[in-house]
């Protein structure tokens, strides 16, 4: 097998691969033409192993993007056997290995890949061809996205007289940035359900998911949408200090985007959580919704994404190989359980992980 | 210099013009039996509120990054001290945080609070929980009787709700 196939195999489970470590041998060559090249490596130490433990690391994504190639990974696994798997219907790509009692469980996962700004001109519909079972999937609910009810109702209220599934996308695009300068009605943090963002109106502190809140209207109003989890890892080129990777350092840098699929246009991509992001954070902070940085932000996030940020997947509900603790609601970081539970993957200090970056 | 001072200003007038976010008042509880809990504290011992049975017990769902959560705790703190000998409770449960977080909060905090894990969050699931911070009240026969979703409101109506439920009596000043 090539190495630069790896974990790309349509359907197929892989086990007991464990690249060398001299990672230059291991990667494919990078495309030319706007593209750039980065390595991500991951490496994780579990400081309070306990029993049986286990350890699964998101890869890039394993299909191949206008926005994004991936180039190869090699992991080592320290005294265990290091595995793989992909499942190409979610771009997901895991890695993972397991250690007995008594074990110090390390593991360092190293990838390559290319990403290329992308932005769709939708003043130019096209023929686009679509794969219906692909856009099933992404039309249903999750366990964090009801498409019923709340959801359902505010969607229809917000695409109401819509002329088109772009106008609808846009409205529910609109709608979320307007919504985020709203002062909620009660003081609490979200835990991903959209139904109390809504109920709530609870969406301008930094806990609510405003790209999941996206996805699950749009797909309420009829139309496929999913979450992009990834990692920002470059500084962005439009000056914003607040959406972009400022060191080699990205341990805390994930970000999820969100993609809507338009019939004329294929999966366009979007981006209301960097809109909130910018209002919040961009220096002086707390900007107003007319400030220039916000406008030019919001026009920009409709259709079109700076590629300084690397794709892992856009799975709900994954059944990490092995799991004893239960599905997780999405997979974008470390994740490890031990014989005293799952860790918490929000804490790479306690955990321990560390990621870093580097442009090839 | 300017745009900023007029920025900063513009902000302040639309702080100023949108009311603050309430506290939340405990509202009776119509969600249906209580679900089971039985978590550890961060010194491992496990803990089962069924084992409370006769008294009051506040069960509140927090997590260290959580500003009103961590904000209301004192509060519960206080209040744990004032009605415990009345026969009342208070759970901290933690939302999915390692150990050595929590026990670094604790300490740091000093808060006299149970606090038990709940680290794959299923108990939480268990309680339909969809914000943080979110609180319960289960009575002495072991029944959700009030509920609060969001921050607290930790003024005299908190112990004024609560204090109907309590098994015992508010102790009288005999030395008069």
């Amino acid at each position: 097998m090539q190495r630069r196939d790896f974990l790309r195999f349509a359907g197929l489970s892989t086990s007991g691969l464990l690249l060398p470590s001299a990672v230059s041998r291991a990667f494919a060559q990078s495309p030319t033409d706007r593209w750039r090249t980065y390595e991500v490596t991951t490496r994780v130490e579990v400081l309070s192993p306990a029993g049986r433990t286990r350890i699964w690391l998101p890869t890039p994504l394993t299909v191949d993007t206008p926005y994004q190639k991936s180039l190869g990974s090699s992991f080592n696994a320290e005294g265990a056997e290091g595995k793989a798997m992909s499942d190409p219907d979610w771009g997901l790509g895991v890695v993972w290995a397991e250690w007995g009692e008594g074990a110090k469980p390390a593991i360092t996962l190293v990838s390559r890949f290319a990403t290329r700004d992308v932005a769709v001109d939708l003043a130019r519909p096209g023929k686009v061809e679509a794969d219906r079972a692909e856009l099933a999937r992404y039309l249903k609910a999750t366990e964090l996205l009801p498409t019923d009810g709340i959801v359902k109702s505010t969607a229809m209220e917000i695409t109401k007289g819509a002329k088109g599934d772009v106008e609808k996308a846009r409205r529910i695009y609109d709608w979320i940035c307007d919504n985020t300068f709203r002062n909620p009605e009660t003081r609490g943090c979200g835990t991903g359900d959209i139904k109390y963002m809504l109920e709530t109106k609870n969406l301008n502190g930094k806990c609510a998911d405003l790209n999941a809140l996206y996805v699950g209207l749009a797909r309420a109003a009829g139309l496929p949408a999913r979450d992009v989890y990834g990692i920002r890892v470059a500084k962005s080129a439009h000056g914003y200090k607040s959406l972009g990777a400022g060191t080699e350092n990205i341990t805390k840098a994930q970000h999820c985007r969100a993609e809507v699929f338009l019939a004329e246009y294929g999966w366009v991509p979007v981006d209301p959580a960097d809109v909130r992001k910018v209002v919040l954070e961009e220096p002086p902070g707390n900007l107003p919704p007319g400030d220039e940085k916000v406008m030019k932000a919001r026009a920009r996030l409709f259709g079109s994404w700076e590629m300084n940020w690397l794709a892992y997947n856009f799975a709900h509900d994954v059944a990490l190989p092995g799991a004893a603790k239960g599905t997780i609601p999405f997979f974008m970081y470390p994740q490890c359980e031990t014989a005293e539970g799952r860790l918490d993957s929000l804490d790479p200090d306690n955990f321990r992980y560390r990621i870093t970056v580097r442009e090839v | 210099m300017f745009l900023k001072a007029k920025t900063i200003a513009a902000a302040a007038l639309l702080a100023a013009a949108v009311p603050a976010a309430a506290a939340e008042a405990l509202l009776p509880w119509k969600g249906g039996a209580t679900p089971a809990l039985v978590l550890r504290n961060p010194a491992g011992e496990a803990v089962d509120l069924a084992s409370l049975r006769g008294k009051v017990v506040l069960v509140n769902f927090w997590a260290t990054w959580c500003a009103p959560c961590v904000e209301e705790m004192p509060a519960l703190a206080r209040l744990r001290a004032r009605l415990a000998p009345r026969g009342f409770e208070v759970l901290a449960v933690n939302q999915g945080e390692m150990p050595a977080r929590v026990t670094a909060f604790a300490e740091r905090t000093g808060l006299d609070l149970a606090i038990l894990l709940d680290r794959e969050k299923s108990v939480a699931r268990d309680w339909k929980v969809r914000a943080l911070p979110t609180t319960f009240v289960v009575d002495g026969k072991g029944r959700i009787r009030l509920y609060a979703e969001g921050e607290l409101d930790t003024g005299p109506a908190l112990e004024a709700a609560i204090a109907p439920l309590l098994p015992r009596e508010r102790p009288t000043n005999a030395s008069r």
